[in-house]
């Protein structure tokens, strides 16, 4: 295999692996904030 | 080394950081359908555009809650009953459109069980009184179906 397609699947795998962290952490946040203030949401 | 085995790597690689990414991104759907949406920023929704979003009104007594005040063109489900909806608002009601739920207060278990009768239902933040208390436009009266979109009325 070539290097410059080695390169680009390891970029794409890197920005996957990525994508997924910054989900992962933004569902968790999203999570505590439903789980602790619906009361916030109301005066939003 | 076989040929074969390092493209198979790096689409079996591939392959599991993409499942990945899938599974959180549905996560994420499902979470983002619990947040409640503010009174205002349904009204910034409304007022910019009537297209898709239905606002369905789900408190418990028609005359006396829906009659006196509500989000315009909000559709009548009492307690998510469609036996005890009007006519009019029954046909009006679609399952698969975008749904704002209003209850009394706001309260999850008020809405719970109407959620389930549409594809993506989300909850007004505080119900009709955070509403109310937003000073935001009110109807009052009997449901009046628009003349143009589903779920659509004049603000």
């Amino acid at each position: 295999m070539k290097t410059q397609l080695r390169i680009l699947l390891a970029a794409a795998l890197v920005a996957l692996l990525a994508g997924w962290a910054g989900l992962r952490s933004g569902n968790a946040a999203l999570a505590a904030r439903l789980a602790g203030a619906p009361a916030a949401e109301a005066a939003r | 080394m076989r040929p074969w085995l390092e493209p198979a790597g790096w689409i079996a690689a591939l392959a599991v950081a993409g499942g990945l990414v899938w599974g959180e991104g549905g996560r994420r759907a499902a979470l983002e359908r619990r947040v409640a949406v503010a009174p205002r920023e349904l009204y910034r929704t409304l007022a910019r555009s009537q297209a898709g979003l239905q606002v369905v009104d789900v408190r418990e007594d028609l005359e006396a809650s829906y009659g006196d005040a509500h989000v315009p063109g909000a559709i009548p489900l009492p307690a998510c009953d469609l036996a005890r909806a009007p006519e009019r608002a029954r046909s009006r009601l679609v399952r698969s459109a975008p749904t704002v739920l209003v209850g009394a207060t706001g309260a999850e278990d008020e809405t719970r069980r109407c959620a389930a009768l549409f594809t993506s239902a989300r909850t007004l933040a505080g119900g009709m009184a955070a509403w109310s208390e937003a000073n935001l436009p009110e109807d009052s009266g009997d449901y009046a179906p628009p003349s143009s979109k589903a779920g659509g009325g004049c603000l």
